[in-house]
């Protein structure tokens, strides 16, 4: 009970410090919520203009009329995915995968479908009884399903035309013989209503901004254990009856009290300012914010253990932060990423905290049910546990490691 | 039964023999001063006795209390540190609850302690100001009161002076003497032989871990050979004149540097007007005449070999 209440008041007296200085104060919160803000803003809304893009091909037929118009296709903007692993000799696409994969991982946002029976009878002109092309596409991008068709029509005119073309020589088909058997073709679209909701933006910078910006409060709430180091301003605590693990655990509190009302800022203004759905996620998020500011200031006094100077730690500290902010997700969402860096980014404590909170927006919840039912790890079950695993383990290799530089 | 008991004291860092073998006793009521250059083991002798470093060897108690009863041990010490470590955002008074604190004092009685101590060291008016505000020398005092909040028995004074100006310096040896008087014993550290010598009712001379002299100014003096000097200063003075000098005085030792005659007087009969007709006779002009006693410096000269601050 002693032992609470010293570490209690050291903790208040660093956070009544704190309050007294303004500047440090919009340093703490400002920042990430204006980063969070801009990110947002920039990236909202549609993608807009005819940039390449990807568009799943799940060829069903197998016909030579769907060669010609996969062929044709790209030859536009668009870059065709055939595959699940997207190597030449993959296994080829299916339905399911290609939804899945837009629901959730947003590698591509368009799906073209190609049913069996397209091949025999595609033309529309040539009144054609065939159910036709399906457009599968994310909701959140209609544009880019707009210009998915678009372009799927453009390469079956090709198709036409260059048919045409080679009936003028020997061996060709008549234009009506084109247009009866591969001409302009019927498309139907379905939006999928996608996990990786908005992603893009209001999530993913929320999700990346958040580890980034507690990170930097964790490191720095650390650097003022070597202040005090340096200073020699922990001399006189130690010479009072208190132990090192009194001043290790209030710093440690200190920077999760930091941490806490940091991203309670940070959430209050992406509902406010977003619509960012905070309140319907609030039990797990409160659970997934607080084993991420356990893991970030573990990883802060262990950070601060390695260095032997508050300049030190500030130069490495900076870099640290930065490149796991960019392998993390906290500047380029996960989802975009290349396989590789997404996996290397599980090595960061930001790449798990983003998945956390990212499992959250998708309503996987805590995850346990599905883990008990079917065996699956969703929600925040694993980065939960990983977090805290990471917490514990920076926190007591790094307590251990700045005990011995106390003097005692 | 002293207030402050260090039996052969040792504490070694790797290859470097920081303390070699101090013993102290400190009584109640009693200055105790703990002279020595930079390097000599002061600072590591009071951070053992304060409990912030463990000695190899060697025994520590305070009141009876030995240092292994680590919480115990410290109530009974206040601990003034050679750094200012003092909280600038925060107020006097404020810096003095958050210490209370430490040491378990609540409510109010910590506050009526807090402005108790911000009383003794003269600072009651300024309390709910922020120490960021505060001159040196005001710091260098609420650093000395955040160490008697708690009623210390044995209070560790390390340097407690530097930097600060005359006048403050003036006020802080106030504040020691006063706690002296109120039977709180005191171990104070510092390299300024003459705060030493106003302060402290015994000394000890400390160099390279060793205590190589302990006791009052007159004990440590007693047991050095140099002696009395009379230093004469004059125009043209020469090795010659001066060794003509002493020898109308009976043989008295002398030395010439820096331009003055140095006669080591000892038990000689000769008076001042001896002294001076002599001078007159063999022909020296003299201008000053200054008397020297053997003071801590000289002291510490004869048993270290060099000056305090090399």
């Amino acid at each position: 009970m002693r032992s609470l209440r010293i570490i209690w008041h050291l903790c208040g007296s660093n956070l009544r410090i704190l309050s007294r200085m303004r500047a440090m104060l919009l340093v703490l919160f400002l920042p990430g919520i204006v980063m969070y803000g801009v990110f947002t803003k920039i990236f909202e809304g549609p993608a807009g203009g005819l940039r390449p893009f990807r568009v799943a091909i799940v060829d069903e037929d197998r016909s030579e009329a769907s060669r010609l118009l996969i062929e044709a296709l790209g030859r536009t903007n668009v870059t065709p995915v055939l595959t699940e692993d997207e190597t030449p000799d993959g296994p080829p696409l299916t339905v399911e995968t290609a939804r899945r994969q837009i629901r959730r991982s947003g590698k591509y946002r368009v799906a073209l479908v190609i049913p069996p029976g397209y091949g025999e009878a595609p033309s529309v002109l040539a009144g054609s009884k065939h159910q036709g092309l399906e457009l599968i596409y994310d909701e959140t991008q209609p544009m880019e399903a707009e210009a998915a068709a678009g372009l799927l029509q453009m390469a079956a005119g090709r198709v036409i035309f260059e048919r045409m073309f080679r009936s003028s020589g020997p061996g060709g088909e008549t234009a009506a013989e084109a247009g009866e058997g591969r001409g302009l073709v019927r498309v139907h679209r379905t939006g999928v209503s996608i996990e990786r909701m908005q992603i893009a933006s209001k999530h993913t910078f929320l999700a990346g901004i958040v580890p980034l910006f507690l990170l930097f409060t964790c490191v720095n709430a650390a650097r003022g254990l070597l202040l005090e180091l340096e200073s020699g301003g922990i001399k006189r605590l130690l010479a009072a009856p208190i132990r090192p693990a009194h001043i290790l655990l209030s710093q440690q509190l200190y920077a999760m009290v930091l941490a806490m009302v940091q991203c309670a800022a940070m959430y209050l203004f992406a509902w406010l300012a977003f619509g960012v759905a905070v309140w319907q996620i609030a039990g797990g998020l409160a659970v997934l914010t607080l084993v991420t500011g356990l893991a970030m200031t573990g990883f802060g006094m262990l950070l601060a253990s390695l260095c032997r100077t508050a300049e030190q730690l500030d130069a490495i500290g900076t870099t640290v932060i930065l490149a796991m902010g960019a392998v993390g997700g906290s500047m380029v969402p996960r989802f975009i990423m290349p396989p590789f860096m997404q996996k290397l980014g599980l090595l960061t404590i930001n790449g798990w905290a983003y998945d956390g909170f990212i499992a959250l927006i998708r309503n996987e919840g805590f995850g346990l049910a599905a883990l008990l039912r079917n065996g699956e790890w969703s929600g925040i079950l694993l980065p939960g546990i990983v977090l805290l695993l990471v917490g514990v383990l920076s926190s007591t290799a790094g307590s251990i490691l700045l005990t011995r530089r106390l003097p005692m | 039964m002293p207030l402050l008991r260090v039996v052969d004291l040792h504490k070694s860092y790797g290859d470097l023999r920081a303390v070699a073998g101090i013993s102290l006793a400190i009584e109640a009521g009693e200055v105790f001063g703990l002279l020595g250059p930079n390097g000599a083991g002061k600072s590591t002798t009071i951070n053992a006795i304060a409990g912030l470093l463990r000695p190899d060897a060697g025994e520590i108690s305070v009141n009876g209390t030995p240092r292994s009863s680590a919480a115990a041990y410290k109530r009974k010490i206040g601990y003034v540190p050679q750094e200012l470590s003092l909280i600038d955002q925060l107020t006097a008074r404020e810096n003095l609850l958050l210490l209370g604190r430490l040491y378990d004092l609540r409510g109010r009685e910590l506050r009526r302690r807090a402005a108790e101590t911000l009383q003794t060291v003269g600072l009651e008016e300024r309390g709910d100001e922020l120490v960021r505000t505060y001159s040196g020398g005001m710091k260098r005092r609420l650093n000395i009161a955040a160490a008697l909040l708690h009623c210390p028995a044995l209070i560790l004074m390390d340097e407690p002076t530097v930097g600060v100006d005359p006048q403050a310096r003036a006020y802080i040896f106030e504040v020691i003497e006063r706690l002296a008087g109120e039977g709180r014993a005191i171990l104070y550290t510092t390299h300024y032989m003459e705060e030493a010598q106003r302060l402290c009712r015994r000394t000890a001379i400390i160099d390279h871990g060793r205590i190589l002299a302990c006791g009052t100014l007159e004990e440590l003096v007693a047991g050095i050979r140099t002696q009395r000097q009379l230093i004469l200063e004059g125009e043209r003075l020469t090795a010659g004149g001066a060794a003509a000098l002493a020898a109308r005085l009976g043989g008295l030792p002398w030395r010439f540097e820096d331009q003055s005659i140095r006669l080591t007087l000892g038990d000689t009969a000769c008076g001042l007007v001896d002294i001076v007709r002599a001078a007159d006779e063999v022909g020296l002009r003299l201008r000053a005449m200054r008397l020297q006693e053997p003071d801590l410096e000289t002291v510490f000269l004869e048993l270290t070999g060099h000056a305090l601050r090399e």
